[in-house]
């Protein structure tokens, strides 16, 4: 699936003091199959670009397109995985990703085979029967993953899926992330504020900057993957875009301190 | 652990003790007619157990509690969920329900009786009223504290309006709307006697109004008494509910 913005505004309303910029003047063209990451600190309007993309918004002004098609509301095409999860807590794992194929009209023996396949792939399927309050955050998250993949998207939208995780389960998941994407091959869309991250991740990082948000850098990470984290080439490209984020962010004080 | 429930269990015993033990001093200093102490409730209560007459008043009260706790629920749920679903609905009837709301279900009895004459029909009435607003005003704030989270996946996923409603409006709001039954549970109890004052000619209520045309001291207290522990009863079944449902959600005990 490819994505297509063009002069896309998103202005909030806010309060007495009139309108809130989220973002402004967003052009942006990002290729089918591609894995893209949206860098930046909080208040840049990387979420709120993935909601555009997700459908779950709609731009003030400018355009949206997925595929040539202008976005109309959220399709199970593009899979969204949020940062809390979004696990239904009164659900199982199996019956979480259940859900997915029961909203497909998939009921049954079958649905249950396919959403077993789904939990093994994410090294689940032993947990299939407990409840998300019994697994830890890196296991809820897999199993979001595997709901999000259960459905066949062409499209994963990330939103910080791996910011409340400790870094060791992190670093798995994000090998994990890699390897489905290299099986399957599906356009993603990762937002994070964690440079490393998307250096690992991604193969375009697109740097944002707040008030108004808006893209400021359009950096290629060009890594043979899987990367490793301590090489040069690894370490240069961070360079570049802690860069970039500095200049981004050159008026603001803390964060050059 | 094990000596901390024996402690409570042995206060527990010990404060019912104690002011029964109060009671029968008290009641000795009147006559039984005006204040019966506890040895002639208890008599009473074997007069009333031995008849017959206790069980009968007790499944009449049984009965109407329930059918008028299941019309509150019929009436409740589904228009609470209209209500916190669509935001204009609320704000259009919230008004009429926070005037209607304050007015104590007993002020309704004139009318209860004009239009449901005298019997069961205007003790449900009564009791039903009583759960209604409970169970409506959990059920609308239930509804609108489901996290968008929730409704994007499932908008995300393309559920359709029913499993949308099923499989996530209801399981989301549940936990909250349980709370609003237990209170809708004690209002209802507290709420059937009065209801059952109502010309009716069976069930405790009636049994207490009774009870005081024959001036029949123990009997009234025998009468308060059984529904002081039915609901108290009733309240641990509903608590008990509540608990298996914050369980099997996942909600801190």
């Amino acid at each position: 699936m490819s994505i297509e913005l063009r002069n896309v505004n998103k202005r909030f309303r806010d309060g007495r003091r009139g309108e809130n910029v989220v973002l402004e003047d967003v052009n942006l063209v990002l290729a089918k199959q591609s894995f893209t990451c949206l860098l930046g600190p909080s208040g840049c309007g990387k979420t709120t670009l993935m909601n555009l993309v997700a459908g779950f918004e709609k731009p003030s002004s400018g355009t949206v397109h997925v595929d040539g098609a202008a976005v109309r509301g959220p399709h199970p095409s593009r899979s969204v995985i949020f940062q809390d999860y979004g696990l239904f807590p009164w659900r199982s794992a199996l019956g979480n990703v259940l859900f997915a194929l029961e909203a497909k009209g998939e009921r049954g023996k079958d649905a249950r085979t396919t959403a077993m396949r789904y939990l093994d792939l994410v090294g689940l399927g032993q947990a299939a029967h407990q409840h998300p309050q019994q697994l830890s955050g890196g296991m809820r998250q897999r199993v979001a993953l595997a709901r999000a993949l259960a459905v066949q998207p062409d499209m994963l939208l990330m939103d910080e899926p791996f910011a409340a995780l400790d870094t060791f389960t992190r670093f798995r998941l994000q090998d994990e992330l890699l390897r489905l994407w290299a099986e399957r091959r599906p356009t993603v869309v990762f937002v994070t504020h964690d440079i490393d991250e998307a250096v690992y991740l991604a193969e375009r990082v697109l740097v944002m900057a707040p008030n108004p948000g808006r893209i400021t850098h359009d950096i290629t990470i060009d890594l043979p993957r899987p990367c490793d984290r301590t090489h040069p080439l690894f370490l240069d490209a961070r360079g570049r875009i802690f860069q970039a984020l500095s200049l981004a962010q050159g008026d603001m004080a803390e964060y050059a301190i | 652990m094990k000596r901390a429930i024996a402690w409570r269990l042995g206060l527990g015993i010990l404060g019912p003790a104690l002011i029964v033990l109060l009671w029968w001093r008290v009641s000795r200093r009147y006559t039984a007619d005006q204040f019966p102490g506890p040895l002639e409730v208890v008599a009473a209560w074997r007069e009333i157990l031995a008849d017959g007459s206790l069980a009968v008043h007790l499944k009449v009260s049984l009965l109407r509690f329930f059918a008028a706790y299941l019309l509150a629920l019929a009436a409740a749920l589904p228009l609470g969920f209209a209500l916190g679903w669509w935001t204009r609905s609320l704000a259009l009837f919230d008004p009429v329900i926070q005037i209607l709301r304050p007015i104590s279900p007993i002020a309704w009895f004139p009318l209860a009786v004009l239009w449901f004459g005298v019997g069961n029909a205007p003790a449900i009435f009564i009791i039903t009223l009583s759960a209604f607003f409970p169970i409506l005003l959990s059920t609308v704030s239930a509804v609108r504290e489901i996290p968008v989270a929730y409704l994007r996946v499932a908008a995300n996923f393309g559920a359709k309006r029913l499993q949308l409603l099923h499989s996530v409006l209801l399981p989301a709001a549940f936990p909250a709307i349980v709370i609003g039954l237990r209170i809708a549970t004690g209002a209802a109890w507290i709420h059937l006697v009065a209801g059952e004052m109502l010309g009716a000619q069976s069930g405790l209520g009636f049994l207490i109004v009774d009870s005081r045309n024959f001036l029949r001291t123990d009997l009234i207290v025998a009468g308060m008494l059984t529904v002081g522990i039915l609901g108290l009863g009733l309240d641990r079944l509903v608590a008990w509910a509540e608990r298996r449902v914050r369980l099997a959600w996942g909600l801190a005990r």
